[in-house]
């Protein structure tokens, strides 16, 4: 059991650091390549753990080499459309000008009942409703309602709302962001100074999150029972 | 880039290390069948084997500790079972050692023939 344990806790790293060299696009929609590399990850990791006759090695160097493949293959994708074309398809249109491209769903795979599942999901529920959709490689369909069946936008109602950032966080479980200072180009003395006004130090705050210097939200931390 | 960069070093690393232990269980199966085969001659000519057997009983043993990362423990430990009988095996009947000789000897084979790159290792 102790030598389970121990390689649970070296498989738990070394998956860690394989994901993290994969880098974020695999914790979003996964592409076909990046499925495969999941399952398989998972799969060999489990073996290794579960079997201790299986030496550790033969856990850590498939799961580095699948993981250093597909970063290259990744990068050769960025650099060559063609491989990006072979490695992980193409979008598909399905729906063009409120029509749908029958033939396109028949060479997806694709049932009206999956089609329509997509839409709901998307908060669409009418087909009339819908100018476009595309498949993409992910599996996932996105949509392009018409400009009837869309919320209209300040632009529609010619409005012409100032563009402003979101708000940043600056103090997080009383720690605080010097980088998100050095974006809003404030500095430690303003923080300091904000702070005390609202009757606390900056280790009392559980969040605190600033537009800019005069529009900011503290909220201070809960006293434990 | 700089993922890409680590990602062609693991690979280059992994696929040296792996050209290197494939070169090494190559020879140390190399020395193990050419004592087994001098074994074999020394009971077949009903002269003493023990030195050879030591040394082979060494030479298991030191291929062992290495090849515990490499392979499956469950196969190691089967031979490194029979290995120790061949102590014993030196002053009995020499066709019993014989059998047990060529028996270990094909065991080593397919286990270094694993490391092996070949159709068969492959598929």
């Amino acid at each position: 059991m102790l030598i389970v344990f121990i390689r649970s806790i070296i498989l738990y790293f070394v998956i860690t650091a394989a994901v993290r060299l994969m880098g974020k696009r695999q914790i979003g929609d996964l592409q076909p390549s990046e499925l495969v590399i999941t399952m398989l990850l998972s799969n060999i990791a489990t073996l290794t753990v579960e079997d201790i006759s299986i030496p550790m090695i033969m856990g850590i160097v498939p799961v580095f080499t699948l993981v250093s493949i597909d970063v290259i293959v990744s990068y050769l994708s960025l650099r060559s459309r063609r491989i990006r074309r072979t490695v992980s398809g193409s979008s598909k249109l399905i729906i063009s000008n409120g029509r749908i491209d029958q033939k396109a769903m028949r060479e997806l795979r694709f049932t009206t009942d999956d089609l329509m599942a997509a839409l709901r999901a998307q908060q669409i529920f009418d087909l009339a409703d819908v100018q476009f959709a595309v498949a993409e490689t992910t599996g996932t369909i996105s949509v392009c309602p018409k400009k009837t069946a869309a919320p209209p936008t300040a632009k529609d109602l010619g409005l012409a709302p100032a563009d402003t950032d979101p708000p940043v966080m600056l103090i997080s479980d009383g720690e605080v962001s010097t980088a998100a200072l050095n974006f809003l180009g404030l500095d430690m003395e303003w923080l300091n100074k904000v702070v005390k006004a609202d009757g606390a130090s900056i280790p009392e705050i559980f969040i605190m999150t600033a537009e800019n210097p005069t529009k900011y939200t503290i909220i201070k931390k809960e006293p434990r029972k | 880039m700089k993922r890409l960069l680590i990602s062609l070093t693991l690979l280059t690393t992994i696929l040296t290390a792996g050209i290197f232990s494939a070169a090494y269980v190559r020879n140390a199966d190399a020395r193990i069948q050419d004592l087994c085969a001098e074994i074999r001659e020394q009971a077949v000519a009903n002269t003493d084997p023990s030195a050879n057997i030591n040394e082979l009983c060494t030479c298991w043993q030191n291929h062992c500790k290495i090849l515990s990362f490499l392979e499956n423990f469950n196969s190691v430990t089967a031979i490194s079972a029979e290995m120790s009988r061949l102590p014993a095996l030196s002053s009995a009947d020499p066709a019993d050692l014989i059998e047990q000789i060529d028996f270990i000897s094909e065991q080593c084979r397919l286990l270094s023939q694993r490391h092996i790159p070949n159709l068969h290792s492959l598929l």
